[in-house]
């Protein structure tokens, strides 16, 4: 299995945006780690087949009963339909898959040796499918997919809470209560948009307000585990490492 | 040195009480019973370890003028600043704490510092001795702390990280990446920064010139920059604010939960700038003449813009959404400006 410290170099080796100090820490890394290798050529078949495939191109009614929607909520005058609210949730989709692959990889990287870990869209169970959505037929499963991207949001942030939980006392107590803290008000924003939504379901500045804070606390949830696992292993400058490269 | 000391002791309570407030409610025995742990566990470290031993070394490293440096600590301030010719010298200065003045020697001794370097790459870590070791000799804590006092040569490339302490770098024009967990983070008069992180501590990077991405981001501190000037700035915090000022970038990416975002500078034909926050406000004030495209949207506070806008969609005044949101183009529209809080308020001004 990849190093978790390196996880993320690995990503943005395959996107292209690692810098020349990090890329050669990690070069140095891959020639003597078969497992990252494996998982950079892994990383890259997925990135190039990504970038073979077609866009999707749902019907045109779908733009019109969605400029309706807009028009209703006064967010839309006279300008044609925009291509932006489909390019906004097939991304939000887009993220969450790709936040549940990251997640897997993280559980795979903590689970105690001999056993089999479940992937976290399991755990959001009845669960939608995580990979590239369907054609998209009505505002309804705009939304459907918006709750879906919301649902996996939502068991990444479970599984990983799960594991950040078990795992406290391997950090140190400073930085572990200041990540604590942070996540509160995360927890707190995610709170305050989801109540917003519930009394204007359509609003756009509250759904967004929401995914941006979901899209961070997993992002912290998995930042601690990675310290977490450094630390466990008695590794502290690496652990440092890990969150400076997070 | 005792205030020094009864205000770090006062610094983790409120750490560990605050974020413990929840969990508290449903186990208030086990969060005081921590703090009682905790409390007591420094009382008796300021009590018993009041005899300290310091010793110094100095390496000198051979990377040429644009060599590479990793620097890894573990507590302790690091210090990096250019110096003259083509080697770079480490002061390093370790001081150890313990009951007796034989004990802090013997710890001086036990926590090392590794050096290696070749062919214009240099690598300095820290190390303490692992758990079987410490099992081995009965020791569970080691109250030594190593400060790193650095001159290099102003080209060199910077890899410096460390859990608990301050860096600060100042007139290296070589690519850096700094970070720590615990402490702040200061880069002054400096060519392309790669990284420049904290957790639990500010960062701060004035005076900064480079043609690639600068990624600076903080969990609990500010975030802030002067007179920089690179590609793209990505900067974020979760409780803290985001202050861009005097940037100049064709991207800027800006978040921040709870903490305001600023960004005051001049704006890039085909520029894009996101800044968001959730409750916290969002000030843009903009020089030179360039003209933007924006989109701007809070949930419950209020967008205003000083510069003419010509608006689209809702135009009314009096409609409660078209204060919580601005869509329209001011002069070429030349730029975008992506903008969004949640509860807070958005600002555009001129500079």
């Amino acid at each position: 299995m990849a190093c978790t410290r390196y996880l993320t170099q690995i990503q943005e080796m395959v996107d292209g945006t690692l810098g020349a100090i990090r890329r050669a820490e990690l070069e140095m890394h891959l020639d003597q780690c078969e497992d990252c290798h494996a998982l950079l050529d892994d990383l890259r078949r997925i990135h190039d087949a990504a970038g073979s495939l077609d866009d999707l191109q749902p019907p045109d009614r779908v733009w019109l009963q969605i400029a309706g929607r807009l028009r209703q909520d006064g967010r839309l005058a006279e300008t044609a339909a925009s291509s932006a609210p489909r390019r906004s949730h097939l991304a939000l989709l887009a993220l969450a898959a790709a936040l549940v692959l990251a997640v897997g990889a993280s559980l795979m990287l903590l689970w105690p040796r001999g056993e089999t870990p479940r992937a976290p869209a399991e755990a959001g169970a009845g669960a939608p499918n995580s990979g590239n959505p369907a054609a998209v037929n009505s505002v309804e499963d705009v939304e459907n997919e918006l709750r879906q991207a919301e649902q996996h949001y939502e068991s990444a942030i479970t599984r990983l809470q799960q594991i950040a939980n078990s795992s406290q006392s391997s950090m140190d107590p400073q930085v572990a209560a200041t990540l604590q803290r942070n996540a509160q008000v995360i927890d707190q924003a995610i709170a305050e948009s989801r109540a917003a939504l519930r009394s204007e379901p359509t609003s756009a500045p509250a759904r967004g307000a929401l995914f941006e804070a979901l899209r961070q606390k997993v992002t912290m949830l998995q930042d601690t585990i990675a310290l977490m696992n450094e630390m466990r292993k008695g590794n502290s400058a690496g652990a440092a490492q890990v969150l400076n490269k997070s | 040195m005792i205030q020094r000391r009864f205000a770090v002791l006062a610094a983790v309570l409120v750490a560990i009480a605050a974020p413990c407030l929840a969990n508290a409610q449903v186990y208030p025995e086990r969060l005081t019973a921590k703090m009682k742990h905790v409390v007591a566990a420094y009382q008796r470290r300021d009590r018993d370890e009041r005899e300290e031993q310091t010793e110094r070394t100095t390496k000198t490293l051979r990377l040429g003028s644009n060599g590479e440096l990793s620097l890894g600590n573990i507590a302790g301030d690091i210090t990096v600043t250019r110096g003259g010719g083509n080697d770079a010298t480490v002061e390093i200065v370790k001081v150890a704490k313990a009951r007796s003045a034989d004990e802090a020697r013997e710890l001086l001794t036990l926590v090392t510092v590794d050096v290696s370097e070749r062919n214009g790459r240099a690598e300095v870590k820290t190390r303490y001795p692992s758990g079987d070791e410490n099992r081995r000799n009965n020791r569970r804590n080691f109250n030594v702390t190593i400060t790193f006092n650095v001159t290099a040569p102003s080209g060199t490339r910077l890899n410096v990280n460390s859990v608990s302490g301050n860096i600060k770098v100042s007139d290296i024009k070589g690519e850096i990446s700094v970070g720590t967990a615990s402490g702040n983070v200061s880069v002054t008069s400096a060519g392309a920064i790669a990284e420049a992180k904290s957790v639990s501590g500010n960062v701060e990077i004035v005076n900064a010139q480079g043609d690639d991405s600068l990624e600076a981001s903080s969990v609990s501190g500010d975030v802030t920059m002067q007179r920089v000037s690179v590609r793209r700035i990505q900067a974020g915090s979760v409780s803290g604010n985001v202050k861009l000022e005097e940037v100049q970038c064709d991207r800027a990416e800006a978040h921040s939960t709870s903490g305001n975002i600023t960004f005051t500078g001049p704006l890039a034909r085909r520029g894009r700038y996101e800044l968001k926050s959730f409750s916290g406000e969002v000030h843009l004030a903009i020089a030179g003449g360039s003209g933007f495209e924006v989109d701007a949207t809070t949930f419950s506070g209020d967008v205003r813009s000083d510069l003419p806008i010509t608006m689209r969609g809702n135009t009314d005044p009096n409609d409660r959404r078209r204060r919580r949101s601005l869509s329209g183009t001011y002069g070429d529209g030349s730029a975008i400006l992506e903008l969004s809080t949640f509860s807070g308020s958005i600002v555009i001004a001129k500079k």
